[in-house]
């Protein structure tokens, strides 16, 4: 599994954080009862803030749509878990230009939108109280490739109101 | 959860990641290769003997492999005697580069900007600063999948940590940066949604030499099962 060994921002090269997902998203999401203990929680997740370099000649976004179906561990209790499936998407917008690296040779910044689209498998926690919700949710890319698998956690507080 | 209820998800990530987003092109407006899966041949012709070329190759390679975003698939193919840029891109040993400079990568592309051709070249020239076999055997592996990016039509990043900054630096260990990353997934995009492999594609399970660890993932899919033992023995404390 490539939880800790895949991304560096070290000198060295050494690993250094988890995932590979980071234009930050906020999602929103409505949890529907089924039955005493069984619940449905569409999700929808979106970069409210795009990543992009400080000049500005890329930014990149997410956008994603996924469905949880959880439980309870016992009928009445407060700790519930969670299985997910979902669509996500990431667009690298490219707005041109040049860049001259120290060794004055001459690179070009990408010019076009690219769109990734992947599948997204996810497993999930939470703590229910009287007015609130706290959960971890594990998010998967590339669940069926030893290769090109890697793990986003998520960390997720919801707040209860009747519909 | 016995009624319905509304939730907001404030999703906090946990990859942090630096702001940099600098990753270069070779070719303005390159697409890539056409084809995702490219096979890199090797010309050890050039090379000293205690320089298996193969075995590096194979090696720098998979890390490039490893992006979940993106569709690449390289692998190593067999012997060559060709030692310029072609198709299949060509790795060899070049004991004419001078200088500091280790290797040397490109491609080039057509008129529908589609790379069609490429090389990578380590220095072989002893007496050289940029001496290969000065450098150790990870370090030479950095070197050939650094220029496997510009085969790829990846230029240099401005981040320190990427791969694909102009120079080695102190890196001594094989991992991508998010420049590296986006980079890749912005030339070679997957989309799961039209007909490629879903979830990274079962193919890939095959033919795998697995760098990473198991043991991580089933101990954190054990996490919800130890949280459930806590709660229910509490609970029947509580009884």
């Amino acid at each position: 599994m490539g939880l800790f060994d895949r991304v560096t921002s070290a000198n060295t090269g050494k690993a250094s954080q988890l995932g590979t997902l980071t234009p930050y998203p906020l999602a929103l999401g409505a949890s529907f009862d089924i039955g005493s203990d069984w619940y449905l929680q569409p999700r929808l997740l979106y970069s409210l803030v795009p990543r992009k370099n400080s000049t500005g000649n890329i930014e990149e976004k997410v956008f994603g749509f996924s469905t949880a179906l959880g439980t309870n561990f016992n009928s009445g209790s407060s700790w519930d878990w969670n299985l997910s499936l979902g669509i996500l998407e990431k667009a690298t917008i490219g707005k041109g230009g040049n860049y001259t690296d120290p060794n004055n040779a001459t690179f070009t910044y990408p010019s076009s939108t690219a769109l990734a689209k992947i599948i997204t498998t996810g497993v999930g926690i939470g703590y229910e109280s009287e007015a609130f919700r706290f959960g971890t949710d594990a998010i998967f890319f590339g669940l069926m490739n030893s290769k090109k698998r890697s793990l986003n956690l998520m960390l997720t507080l919801a707040w209860k109101g009747r519909m | 959860m016995n009624y319905y209820s509304f939730i907001a998800f404030a999703i906090l990530n946990l990859s942090f990641s630096p702001l940099g987003n600098t990753f270069t092109l070779t070719l303005p407006q390159t697409k890539g290769y056409a084809n995702p899966e490219i096979t890199i041949m090797i010309n050890q012709a050039s090379c000293p003997a205690e320089l298996d070329l193969s075995k590096i190759v194979k090696d720098a390679v998979e890390v490039w492999n490893r992006v979940p975003w993106s569709k690449l698939k390289l692998t190593v193919g067999g012997k060559t005697t060709t030692a310029t840029s072609s198709f299949p891109p060509v790795a060899y040993c070049d004991p004419t580069i001078t200088g500091s400079t280790l290797g040397l990568g490109g491609s080039a592309g057509n008129s529908e900007n589609y790379l069609v051709r490429g090389s990578l070249r380590l220095n072989t020239n002893a007496g050289t600063a940029g001496y290969v076999l000065d450098q150790n055997y990870d370090q030479i592996v950095l070197v050939a999948a650094h220029e496997i990016g510009h085969v790829l039509g990846i230029g240099h990043s401005n981040d320190d940590f990427a791969l694909m900054n102009y120079t080695i630096g102190e890196k001594t260990t094989m991992n991508l940066s998010q420049d590296d990353i986006d980079a890749v997934s912005y030339l070679y995009a997957r989309d799961e949604l039209s007909g490629q492999e879903m979830m990274g594609g079962c193919a890939g399970i095959r033919n795998i030499k697995s760098t990473q660890h198991p043991w991580m993932t089933l101990l954190f899919l054990l996490v919800p099962f130890l949280l459930w033992v806590l709660a229910h023995r509490q609970a029947k404390q509580q009884i």
